[in-house]
This record gives C-alpha cells, sequence and structure tokens, in this order.
C-alpha cells in the first residue's frame, strides 16, 4: 500500500468516520487546551536541540528528561512529580493525585528509549491539560483524545513514531 | 491512534501552522512519515476551516 500511495493521487488511508471525528475534536481541543494560534507554539522534535540533557539510566537524567517535557506540555511544574516504579503486574494508572499535586508513574521498564519516554509523559499531562478543561472522564474516545491532545500541543512526533500500524489504542 | 491517524492529525497541525512542507516531518518514522504527506496533499485540496493558516 505504500509504494502504491507514492505514485497515485493523494488520498486519505482513514475511513470518513475517523477523519470526522479529528475535524470535530481538533477546533474542541484547540479552544479546551487554549492553544490559541498553533503557528504560536513549538513543534517538539527528537534533537539535541529541544533536549539538551545528556540521557542515561540515572535518576538524574530521568528528571531533567521530565521536567523539560513538562515544560513543552506547558504545564506549572510545581503540579506534578516524577513516580518511578519497578515493573509491575497491572499497568499503574495515567495519573494519581496526591495532596496538591498529580503524580506520574512511570515504570523504570518505559525508560529503555527516551523517545518513547516522551510519549508516555506527553500522554499523561495531555490528559492532566484535558481534566483541567473539564473533560468528561468517562468519554469511550478518551484514549484516542489524549493522542489527538498530544499532536494539539506540539508533542505528537514522538506518539506518533511510537505508535501502532493500524489498530487505534 | 494508528498510523494513519496521526498522519491525518499532523498534517492538519502542518496546515493550522501554514506549513506545506513541515521541516519536523524528517523525524517521523516512514510510514507515518508517508501517510502525513498524502494528508497534507489531500488537504491542500480542501477549502480552509476555521485556525487554519493556509
Amino acid at each position: 500500500m505504500i509504494g502504491a500511495m507514492l505514485f497515485t493521487r493523494a488520498r486519505l488511508h482513514i475511513d470518513d468516520a475517523i477523519r470526522e471525528w479529528i475535524d470535530t475534536q481538533w477546533p474542541w481541543l484547540v479552544e479546551k487546551l487554549k492553544m490559541g494560534d498553533l503557528a504560536e507554539h513549538l513543534v517538539i522534535e527528537p534533537t539535541n536541540e529541544f533536549f539538551p540533557h545528556k540521557w542515561e539510566a540515572t535518576r538524574e537524567a530521568v528528571e531533567n528528561l521530565f521536567h523539560t517535557v513538562v515544560e513543552y506540555a506547558e504545564v506549572e511544574p510545581s503540579r506534578v512529580e516524577l513516580g518511578l516504579l519497578e515493573p509491575q503486574d497491572e499497568m499503574p494508572p495515567a495519573l494519581v493525585k496526591k495532596d496538591d499535586k498529580f503524580v506520574l508513574p512511570l515504570e523504570i521498564s518505559e525508560l529503555r528509549d527516551p523517545a518513547v519516554t516522551v510519549a508516555i509523559l506527553s500522554r499523561k499531562l495531555a490528559l492532566l491539560r484535558l481534566m483541567d478543561a473539564g473533560l468528561d472522564l468517562k468519554r469511550d474516545d478518551l484514549p484516542l483524545l489524549m493522542d489527538l491532545a498530544c499532536v494539539v500541543m506540539g508533542l505528537g512526533i514522538f506518539n506518533a513514531n511510537a505508535a501502532v500500524p493500524q489498530v487505534p489504542r | 491512534m494508528n498510523w494513519p491517524m496521526y498522519g491525518y492529525a499532523l498534517a492538519k497541525l502542518a496546515k493550522a501552522r501554514g506549513e506545506a512542507k513541515p521541516a519536523w516531518l524528517k523525524h517521523l518514522r516512514e510510514d507515518t512519515k508517508l501517510f502525513t504527506r498524502e494528508a497534507i496533499k489531500w488537504l491542500s485540496t480542501r477549502p480552509a476551516t476555521a485556525g487554519d493558516k493556509a
């Protein structure tokens, strides 16, 4: 299919229902996340320019990466903290309320690839911003909305590169 | 979302930013990059919507 795409007229590879869902949610997200003009925001790239701190398997490096992503997600740093966990039998929640902060639980097994770590953290921070916007957390499309919010927030490159081929998460 | 969905969403981001050939495309994995390029081309044939720059 990809080979054929190179020589044919442009077409979309999503069905109309999915396109309409994205078209409907896009302006809603831009408004609810108070993004304004998207041209005035950065699109975050996996480069040393955007991530100047050296990546290594140390607490300091992980914290540096965390604080960098929090800044790019435009979340107040004092509201969040990183919670590193040993691998769990069950997937930890995206966010855990702790006093006046939110802890972002992250299994240490998810630290092997810093780009994937950025994708995971971006999704958690997108959820926090959606909660701030008053999103109904019982929405059936919440997982897809979190992914789309990452794109609106300029962090979509990481999530797109970590995505699966066809089956929506 | 899957690769084609990301392709369309990223194309909408490019259009909202007025970018016909975004420099950041080079950082996408090849499959998603192709879906995004296709979607950018497709969107270029459609009327602009609220928030679009191009």
